[in-house]
């Protein structure tokens, strides 16, 4: 083993920690190595002067001191623990006026947020809340809703089977919301109104049913109409906030309107103005070949629409040609009263 | 020397608060846990306040001691916890005393206790000479060699005491002390050495 090895060593070897065979190596090897041996003795003259220290005494004084000290110790823990305690009922008795204070203060603003809840929904009016409230129909609204279908379906978009089935099995039609969003988006694909005459006569063939206000009101609402397919300036005219649909920016009529007015019913204002939007459409799809205008647009009761047009023309001279008809709306059908030209 | 079911009891009772029985317990190892905390901080003041503070806390933590290991082991563990941060503490305020320098009178006086008179008085101030200087040497340790060395070479406990105390291996013990010794070893003849030049 190497000197520095046994050096390490030397501290057990004095001890007597090391087991038997380390222990006659390090022997061995002090006997014949003189600066291992030096190491080793001066080591052990060290170890022998720390352990001559005088052994010292503790003061007499001291048991004294330490009870004292200890009295002094438990009378301040004591003073501690009352303390503590009277410190903690305050806590407590703070925490409970606070946490009461909480409640109440959440609880007005909690009131105050459900008073106001409507003007607090971004790009919401109270009428959307009506509308979407009112979710059943029967079966009697499927045959409407054919006739929508078919409309749409006349752009290359078919929702038929869809609706169709949903209505029969539930009686209840909780998608058609969406589908109203795709009717939007559908819509947008109609291209502008077509300026040549061709006079078309609105679905013949349909049966006039009565609506009720329930009827009248999921036709609405399934009616794939948005505010952008309008006319915003004729919506606007009525000051009234157009009901958004989902359907992105669409390119608006090109249909002027004049004089556009209506007078209300019992009706909202903004379930009419879906249903003079539908008609409006259905107007312009019907006299795509003609220019017209309408001049006036009134509610007849029992969800019945009536649209003063102005049919317009030129003849051969060059001449402006004006025919007055009055149109028809109702059940989502639009039709032409016969027998007032002019 | 009591046994563990006599410690036991004792051990409880002054856990509720009986301070009598707290003392009788305590006193088997008084002594040598004052030998600890002098060794340390090398004057009697100092190892007195040390030593109070120390069994003052032993007294709070009796509900806490978990009988891991002796009693007695335990109150050394914490005395020489003291004593560290007591040392440190002073340290940090006293002025470093070269080797060559002189003690403070406290020292002196502490080493006049000695009892063993069997050695005439030329002797006895030689050993109080060797004595005051390797406390010195002793001071130029590092903490923890320093530590080990009082607890082995001054108060002889044994390596298994001390791994228990320290609360480390045994095999750091092991060469803690042998580094701890031969680095003493090689700082008492440095300086020895310069004296006789």
């Amino acid at each position: 083993m190497k000197c520095s090895e046994i050096r390490e060593l030397l501290s057990l070897y004095i001890d007597n920690m090391l087991e038997s065979s380390l222990r006659e190596e390090v022997s061995a090897h002090i006997d014949t190595c003189p600066s291992c041996r030096n190491e080793y003795e001066e080591l052990v003259s060290v170890v022998k002067m720390l352990s001559e220290l005088p052994e010292v005494t503790i003061s007499s004084d001291f048991d004294r001191r330490l009870r004292e000290a200890l009295d002094a110790e438990t009378d301040a823990e004591k003073a501690k623990d009352e303390y503590e305690t009277v410190r903690i009922a305050r806590k407590k008795k703070i925490k409970k006026i606070s946490s009461l204070c909480a409640i109440f203060v959440v609880g007005i603003f909690a009131l105050a947020m459900y008073n106001n809840i409507d003007r607090l929904i971004p790009g919401n009016d109270a009428d959307e809340m009506m509308l979407s409230s009112e979710y059943e129909c029967s079966q009697n609204t499927y045959g409407i809703l054919n006739d929508v279908c078919d409309y749409s379906s006349a752009n290359g978009v078919t929702k038929k089977s869809t609706v169709e089935d949903t209505v029969e099995d539930t009686g209840e039609v909780p998608e058609y919301r969406y589908n109203a969003a795709e009717y939007g988006a559908a819509a947008n694909e109609i291209a502008p109104v077509n300026e040549t005459a061709a006079g078309a006569e609105p679905s013949a063939g349909h049966e006039n049913e009565a609506l009720t206000d329930e009827q009248s009101q999921y036709m609405d609402d399934v009616l794939p109409m948005s505010a952008d397919e309008t006319n915003p300036a004729a919506v606007s005219a009525e000051g009234e906030n157009p009901v958004s649909r989902g359907a992105d920016s669409v390119p608006p009529l090109y249909v002027p309107v004049k004089g556009f007015s209506v007078t209300q019913g019992a009706i909202s204002d903004a379930r009419d103005s879906v249903a003079i939007r539908y008609y409006m459409r259905a107007l312009e799809k019907a006299l795509e070949d003609t220019s017209f205008e309408i001049l006036m647009c009134e509610s007849k009761g029992d969800g019945i629409w009536s649209f003063e047009i102005d049919l317009v023309s030129t003849d051969e001279s060059g001449n402006e040609i004006h025919e007055y008809v009055t149109y028809y709306g109702q059940d989502g059908t639009l039709w032409r009263e016969t027998g007032t030209e002019e | 020397m009591r046994d563990a079911a006599e410690e036991r009891i004792l051990i409880q009772k002054a856990a509720e608060g009986d301070k009598d029985s707290f003392e009788t317990l305590i006193l088997s190892c008084k002594d040598k846990a004052y030998g600890i905390a002098f060794r340390y901080l090398k004057n009697e003041e100092d190892a007195m306040d040390a030593l109070q503070e120390s069994f003052i806390k032993i007294y709070k933590g009796l509900s806490s001691f978990n009988f891991e290991s002796k009693f007695d082991t335990w109150v050394y563990r914490i005395v020489t916890n003291v004593c560290n941060d007591l040392y440190r503490k002073n340290k940090k305020n006293s002025k470093l005393v070269s080797i060559s320098g002189s003690y403070s009178s406290d020292e002196d006086s502490a080493e006049l206790d000695i009892t063993d008179r069997r050695e005439g008085p030329e002797a006895l101030s030689v050993r109080k000479d060797e004595s005051r200087y390797i406390i010195k040497c002793l001071d130029m340790l590092a903490d923890e060699h320093r530590e080990v060395i009082i607890l082995r070479d001054i108060k002889g406990f044994s390596y298994e005491e001390i791994s228990e105390i320290l609360d480390c291996s045994l095999g750091t013990v092991k060469s803690r002390i042998s580094r701890a010794r031969l680095r003493l070893k090689d700082i008492y003849l440095e300086g020895k050495n310069k004296k006789e030049f």
